[in-house]
């Protein structure tokens, strides 16, 4: 997992039925440690067993990958892109069926 | 009627888009066969860095791009 900027702070675009109704508030970090903690606490909290890359806070590699506020992709052993999910919410369930299909056609 | 001409003339003056200034969302850039842009990353137990292109020719990487909220 690559973490970047959050989507719904507490202090930006907050979405509070959504996210503060689970207990989940987060202030939009204003550091790269501070990123680096709720990076931290949003993959245990979430159970994420992917390693966890923290974007920096120049939003890099965000911007290269359009990716915010959730986007999929899959690079092949060529360093190309095999599947490029839509942009996130929507597209990002529809993404993980991609992916999945790619793997396993691709991956065994 | 009054009324419903200052409702109309205040929905003309507000901007088409409806899109919240926190809405960072860009306009999609790659496409399937466009080489992926490298990035080199530090895990976030800051032991590690992970460089995209250290997997070429070895195996394909999925990149699940997300935030806490």
């Amino acid at each position: 997992m690559v973490y970047i900027k959050e989507a719904h702070p507490s202090d930006g675009w907050a979405m509070p039925d959504r996210n503060e109704r689970r207990g989940i508030s987060v202030r939009d970090p204003k550091s790269y440690d501070e990123r680096v903690k709720v990076a931290d606490r949003a993959c245990s909290a979430l159970k994420i067993k992917l390693p966890c890359l923290v974007d920096g806070m120049d939003n890099a590699v965000n911007k290269a990958y359009a990716a915010w506020p959730d986007r999929i992709y899959v690079v092949d052993i060529h360093g190309k892109i095999a599947v490029a999910g839509g942009q996130g919410p929507r597209g990002f369930v529809p993404a993980m069926g991609e992916t999945r299909e790619w793997l396993e056609q691709h991956a065994r | 009627m009054a009324a419903l001409v200052a409702c109309v003339a205040v929905s003309w003056a507000q901007p088409r888009s409806g899109r919240h200034s926190g809405d960072l969302r860009m306009p999609d850039t790659l496409r399937v066969g466009d080489a992926a842009p490298d990035f080199k990353l530090k895990t976030k137990d800051g032991t590690r860095d992970v460089q995209l292109s250290g997997f070429k020719g070895k195996r394909p990487v999925v990149l699940v791009f997300g935030s806490y909220t």
